[in-house]
């Protein structure tokens, strides 16, 4: 109780509500705006959040991601086209709503639904991720090693449409993870180690101006690709009747828990995410929907129950995915990679260690993510009627107000040391080229991101492991755990495969 | 030749990057954990050698196998486009080199009132060099003049609240910051206001209106960034040229 107390401390102040107040609405927005998502809001509220208390900052970057999902459902509805591929299916039954004249009904359906799927996730949260950190405790170096593996082969496999562009962008990413010194013998491991000894290079690449480079900057170049559409018109629309009926609610409980079932189990498997947990949870709808003899509308013909289903298990995720990131130290998604990047340069290492020296904190966290989703539906909520016009800022003003708050952004982290501040600029400006290049080729982001948070903890881990068993590199084949997890590693990299060929067939 | 025309670039470009990580980590040498006398530490070099050689296994593969669509090779980027990839490329390396000569405020004010006006005409074109120029000077005009009563402002209040003339709480960054940011919002509001319609006419080229239209964004958003940044979170911006 008193660890309790102590976490609801840390965020019982003002700058923690404003901030997260702030997060929100940012994160609404950029939900909002067709082409930024919510990664890319995280990354950019990464230098911002360092500046903050440990758990204000956590907060805001938490409010952003909560904001980002629920946001990208306006433009879904309003004009048929989604803020980010969360609300790819929201699409199908939210514009048909809208046609209808249902616009007000949808919009607030979609906060409803989302608000349910995000509290729901916080409870799944709260319940099994100190459940499966305590399951960390028999975790050696091996252990550890084979783990970080584990996350990589999931990312690297699931993301992307080709495995090998997954695991060759996990392996780059981790050759990125060993610039800088050598954990162990302080040697240089840089190229022209000569001129770059004793610049801030030598203590390897900076991860927030990386992030940044890799989701800020490779947008503006990407959007400079797509012929400059102007804003989006959006017609005008009466948007009354906001919230559905509480009768109608109560009728879609078993479309609103298997969504949210989905959602969490989806998020909570490394590399998933939200756009196929949405797929998923409306084919799931669709199903309940045509056996419950006429109690609730056909999906697909502008149903409320056709938003309701996407829209629960995309926040839905957001929870489910926080549960291997604070409890393993594996990403769910690349929004959460982000996350976890924040919480290892704030000092704070995700597994049991978290749950027992710093409980308080686990408690923060799970408090300010039931205050995000309170902020993101009563922002949402408010804003109903000015969101829309937030769609109509051209691409052409967007664009370079991406641009200068990411390089602001990479620059800020090095606070009072300009020059590092410099070095930095020069590193989301590459890491933005590499990641324009690499996202016009269709190369997955989130494997070089995880290979760049779990590169490090790999490599210690595994030397460690192989000094201790004084160079046995058998070692790794002689413990269960990690025998598990290396099976789990082959399995996550086969099955795509077998499955992509009998799908040809 | 024609293996090259109907490939990916980027599986080479991978098997170029891994063949010379390779030959780095060969060079660099193997080091071991301090106190290693016993042995048993795989070194520092084995795992950027392994992961070398997977990269450009899986690069060969991807280089062999993703081939490069049809369309692709005629669908490239329009003149207009390619164009625009340069300029943001070229400006926005330029605003990282002349960061510290010129300082924070002038090189953000130009780097986004660039982009916005060349984005706003579609194109990058010679012509519109002139009215690019007259509207950086007129930027960084209103930037400063916005910038400086900021200035004013914060360090009155600073100074006051330290002397004891205003109550304490008047002086914290928090409400500074506040202060400024009330004043140069209300003030801009008004010099928007008054301007508008004198550069949003059906006589007044284009041209000039995405510039006007440039230049007030990037004003604003210079003066928003150096208070968020500089007087609420005390980042460091390079002064550069700006001093006061």
């Amino acid at each position: 109780m008193d660890t309790l107390l102590q976490g609801f401390m840390q965020i019982a102040n003002v700058s923690t509500i404003v901030w997260m107040a702030i997060g929100s609405i940012v994160g609404i927005i950029l939900g909002a705006l067709p082409g930024l998502t919510a990664t890319m809001g995280i990354a950019l509220m990464m230098p911002i959040s360092f500046r903050l208390p440990t758990a204000t900052g956590i907060g805001l970057l938490l409010a952003v991601y909560c904001g980002a999902v629920s946001g990208a459902s306006i433009p879904a509805i309003l004009i048929g086209i989604p803020g980010n591929p969360n609300a790819i299916v929201t699409v199908e039954d939210g514009l048909r709503m809208t046609k209808k004249g249902k616009a007000g009904q949808a919009i607030g359906g979609a906060v409803v639904a989302s608000f349910i799927g995000g509290i729901g996730s916080m409870l799944a949260l709260m319940l099994f991720s100190p459940l499966i950190a305590k399951f960390t405790l028999a975790f050696g170096p091996a252990e550890k090693a084979t783990l970080a593996l584990v996350g990589l082969a999931i990312i690297a496999s699931v993301s992307g449409d080709n495995i090998w562009k997954g695991l060759l962008m996990g392996a780059f990413g981790m050759c990125l993870a060993f610039l800088g010194t050598d954990p162990f013998s302080n040697q240089l491991r840089i190229p022209f180690s000569k001129y770059l000894a004793t610049t801030p290079l030598s203590k390897g690449l900076d991860l927030t101006s990386t992030l940044i480079g890799l989701f800020g900057v490779s947008e503006v170049f990407i959007g400079l690709k797509k012929s400059f559409v102007g804003g989006q018109h959006v017609e005008p629309v009466k948007i009354d009747h906001i919230f559905p009926p509480f009768k109608k609610i109560l009728s879609m409980w078993k479309i609103i828990l298997s969504s949210l079932g989905i959602g969490i189990l989806i998020g909570a498997i490394p590399g998933t995410g939200a756009s196929i947990a949405v797929f998923m949870a409306y084919n799931m709808a669709k199903n309940i929907a045509e056996h419950s003899n006429g109690k609730l509308e056909k999906l697909g013909t502008g149903a409320l129950e056709g938003v309701f289903a996407p829209e629960v298990a995309n926040n839905a995720v957001t929870g489910g995915a926080l549960i291997p990131t604070l409890a393993l130290g594996i990403p769910g998604d690349s929004s959460t990679a982000v996350l976890l990047g924040a919480l290892i340069i704030k000092g704070v290492t995700p597994g049991f260690q978290l749950f027992t020296t710093n409980m308080s904190l686990v408690y923060a966290i799970f408090i300010t993510l039931l205050i995000a989703n309170i902020f993101m539906a009563l922002f949402q909520l408010l804003g109903v009627r000015l969101y829309p016009k937030v769609l109509e800022v051209p691409q052409q003003i967007l664009l370079p107000l991406v641009l200068i708050l990411s390089f602001v952004g990479a620059y800020a982290v090095a606070g009072q040391a300009t020059a590092v501040g410099i070095y930095n600029l020069g590193i989301a400006l590459v890491m933005g080229l590499i990641g324009y290049f690499l996202k016009r080729d269709g190369y997955p982001i989130a494997p070089i991101v995880l290979g760049l948070i779990l590169g490090g903890m790999f490599e210690e881990n595994f030397r460690r492991a192989v000094k201790l068993a004084g160079g046995n590199y058998l070692t790794f084949f002689t413990k269960p755990i990690c025998l598990l997890f290396m099976a789990l590693a082959i399995l996550s990299i086969i099955l795509p495969i077998i499955a992509k060929k009998r799908g040809k067939r | 030749m024609t293996l090259f025309r109907t490939r990916k670039p980027l599986p080479f470009v991978f098997m170029v990057v891994s063949i010379l990580y390779f030959i780095y980590v060969i060079s660099l040498g193997s080091s071991t954990m301090i106190g290693d006398e016993i042995g048993g530490d795989p070194g520092g070099m084995m795992l950027p050698l392994v992961l070398s050689i997977f990269m450009f296994v899986a690069s060969t593969i991807l280089f062999l196998t993703d081939k490069k669509p049809q369309e692709a090779v005629q669908n490239s980027r329009g003149t207009s486009e390619q164009r625009l990839f340069l300029l943001t490329l070229i400006v926005a390396i330029l605003y990282v080199a002349a960061m510290r000569p010129l300082g924070f405020i002038i090189t953000t004010a130009m780097l986004v009132f660039t982009l916005i006006f060349f984005y706003l005409q579609g194109t990058v074109v010679r012509k519109d060099v002139a009215t690019w120029a007259v509207g950086t000077v007129a930027t960084l005009a209103v930037l400063l003049a916005l910038y400086s009563i900021g200035r004013v402002i914060s360090r009155y209040l600073l100074l006051s609240a330290r002397q004891g003339r205003i109550p304490q709480w008047l002086g914290s960054t928090g409400v500074v910051a506040g202060v400024v940011l009330v004043i140069v919002l209300v003030l801009y509001y008004l010099l928007y206001k008054l301007t508008r319609t004198r550069f949003h006419h059906e006589r007044v080229p284009v041209a000039v209106s995405h510039a006007f239209d440039a230049c007030m964004i990037s004003a604003i958003t210079t003066e928003l960034i150096y208070l968020v940044f500089r007087q609420m979170f005390l980042v460091e911006l390079v002064p550069g040229l700006i001093t006061w």
